[in-house]
């Protein structure tokens, strides 16, 4: 029986490590044996600058019905950035991790046909954070909708770069074009100002 | 005379193998056990143990070179010992080092532009000064201690942490650009001076490695040091005559250029780009995170009288952390891992004790009822984006406060 344990993509949060426990509302007392024995996320943060940690994620490839008792769920992991609390967790504090490959879940109530197809995705997409794009699994027995599936999965795919899409909010289209005007004109100035000029030809 | 250029140039060379070594060597673990975290740890994670336990027996002992620890401290004297005896030997042994000087500063150049890219984009993605948690904002302001109310005071504006973010990026631009290297350094020197205050007077634990950037950005600035001063306060003229090129062909520099700036956006833009988030306070929190005011406790059948709450309010931390608030304005906080099919939270303390807390939570009216141990908490949802501190009530006149 899988245990529904999921694992979200984190850039996370800039911060020191005292400000990281603290921000939990984290005691003194207790910061010193989390530091000693490197529990919970507290690998994740130092200098105050944001840890580029990308967490191993599972991704639920396939789900396929068997009964109203059972379903096969197929996940298998995206990976990134190594993560080093997520290494560190494995072998210094028990907890059950997501193992990737073919699992049978028995008497589980999302898979057991009692709802539509529509609404498991609302569920998964909800509550089990798994890294890929629930329009992306493959439910194998369900009531599947195949149009509406192939026509999201489509619309998805362009939203991959930062540029303005559906999803993107005012701010990071300012800052979009913000980065885009600073290149333009760092780019400019290379191109006519003398003084860049010198600088491209007697760069060290 | 002679003896005084000798000094000033052996001194000079000490300095300039001392970045070196520290830009190898100090692990910027921005993104966990990377190859700098390995390579620190194979070369002096032993010997810094056992310095450490000879003479500092209370420091933490986990030995990860984290920030303001005595581990770091500890690297960075041993970074120098070994500059120090380098250059001892390359004088007695009598071997030439002229261009050392050039390189380091060069390096440090790049290494502090790359730590301002970082710190910049991190700002402007809202990444550093992060939106502050639901506990954090509902704790009293008097119980904060001053850096996380530093940081969560930063964090409640969008503008001033872009706008320090923007400054921070143009500052790592000039110091790139060679024609403006001598000005973006001097930006630089002031924005590390503005942390380095902010750090010392919030007791932020960044100290060691905000000093470290100031001398980084010191150490490339002091050859013009006296021509800046001639013309800044005794106003005379002054030519500042470039640093020698380490590259002689200007098209092979300025394609090393090209890869070096293109590795460092790519280093410090590629978890945003991946994530495709470039604005933290609107990123995806995790399942039931927000603030819970107690409504009822029930014992057994049995409804406890409002007066005799153990619990004031529950907060759900983006981090996975739950936190428990008494009527005291305290807080317990542990660790969880959601079993979403058991709907179960399992809850590990700092002894690694675990307690398995039953949950439900109904989206209708946002009621979490937690049940443990003969007990079942029930508690609603606040709305805490709408607190007064998250709120941008921006005006430039005050006739404009209503």
């Amino acid at each position: 029986m899988v245990l529904f344990l999921s694992f979200f993509s984190v850039i996370g949060l800039a911060q020191t490590k005292l400000i990281a426990h603290k921000s939990h509302s984290g005691s003194n007392a207790n910061f010193r044996a989390m530091m000693n024995n490197d529990l919970f996320d507290v690998s994740a943060s130092n200098f105050g600058a944001a840890p580029q940690r990308l967490v191993k994620n599972a991704t639920l490839d396939t789900v396929i019905y068997i009964s109203a008792e059972k379903a096969i769920m197929v996940t298998s992991e995206y990976c990134s950035y190594v993560d080093r609390f997520e290494e560190d967790a494995k072998e210094k504090f028990p907890r059950s991790l997501w193992k990737k490959g073919k699992d049978t879940v028995i008497g589980h109530p999302l898979f057991s046909r009692s709802h539509s197809l529509d609404s498991i995705k609302d569920v998964l997409r909800q509550e089990y954070y798994f890294k890929n794009n629930i329009d992306s699994i493959v439910f194998i027995g369900f009531d599947n909708k195949v149009k509406k599936y192939k026509k999201e999965a489509r619309k998805k795919k362009k939203s991959i770069l930062p540029v303005i899409t559906k999803n993107t909010n005012f701010s990071s289209a300012i800052i979009s074009c913000s980065i885009v005007s600073l290149i333009s004109i760092v780019a400019f100035m290379i191109w006519k100002i003398k003084t860049f000029e010198r600088f491209l030809f007697y760069e060290e | 005379m002679k003896d005084f250029y000798f000094m000033k140039n052996s001194l000079e060379k000490v300095v300039g193998f001392y970045f070196l070594l520290s830009f190898l060597f100090l692990p910027l673990t921005f993104d966990g056990k990377d190859w700098q975290f390995r390579l620190t740890e194979f070369f002096f994670g032993k010997p810094i143990k056992a310095i450490q336990h000879c003479f500092f027996p209370e420091a933490l002992s986990s030995i990860d070179f984290s920030s303001d620890t005595v581990s770091l401290n500890l690297l960075l004297l041993s970074l120098l010992f070994i500059a120090v005896s380098i250059v001892l030997f390359l004088n007695i042994a009598k071997i030439k080092s002229a261009k050392i000087s050039l390189v380091a500063r060069t390096a440090a150049c790049y290494y502090i532009s790359f730590v301002l890219f970082k710190y910049g984009f991190d700002k402007i993605f809202k990444a550093q000064f992060y939106l502050p948690e639901p506990n954090i904002l509902y704790t009293p302001f008097g119980n904060l201690t001053k850096d996380v109310l530093y940081w969560s005071t930063m964090g409640t504006s969008h503008f001033f942490s872009v706008a320090m973010g923007m400054i921070e990026v143009m500052t790592a631009v000039l110091i790139l650009i060679k024609a403006t290297r001598i000005i973006g350094l001097i930006i630089a020197v002031g924005v590390f001076v503005n942390i380095i205050l902010i750090n010392f007077g919030f007791a932020i634990s960044v100290k060691t490695f905000a000093l470290f950037l100031l001398l980084a950005t010191l150490f490339p600035l002091f050859p013009y040091l006296k021509k800046i001063c001639n013309f800044l306060i005794l106003r005379r003229q002054e030519q500042f005559i470039e640093d020698e090129s380490l590259v002689k062909k200007p098209k092979t520099a300025l394609v090393i250029k090209i890869v070096a700036v293109s590795g460092m956006f790519f280093y410090v833009l590629f978890p945003y780009l991946e994530a495709n988030n470039f604005n933290d306070d609107k990123r995806e929190r995790i399942f039931l995170h927000g603030a819970y005011k107690v409504q009822a406790i029930i014992k057994g059948k049995d409804t406890v009288d409002k007066s005799h709450f153990q619990i004031k309010n529950i907060f759900i931390h983006r981090n996975s952390y739950i936190i428990f608030q008494n009527g005291k304005n305290e807080m317990t906080d542990y660790y969880f891992e959601n079993d979403f099919a058991k709907k179960q939270l399992l809850l590990y303390d700092y002894q690694k004790n675990k307690t398995i807390i039953d949950y439900t939570f109904s989206q209708s009216d946002s009621i979490l009822i937690l049940s443990f141990e003969g007990l079942k908490i029930n508690a609603k949802a606040e709305n805490w984006k709408k607190l007064p501190a998250l709120q941008d009530d921006h005006h430039y006149f005050i006739d404009d406060v209503h």
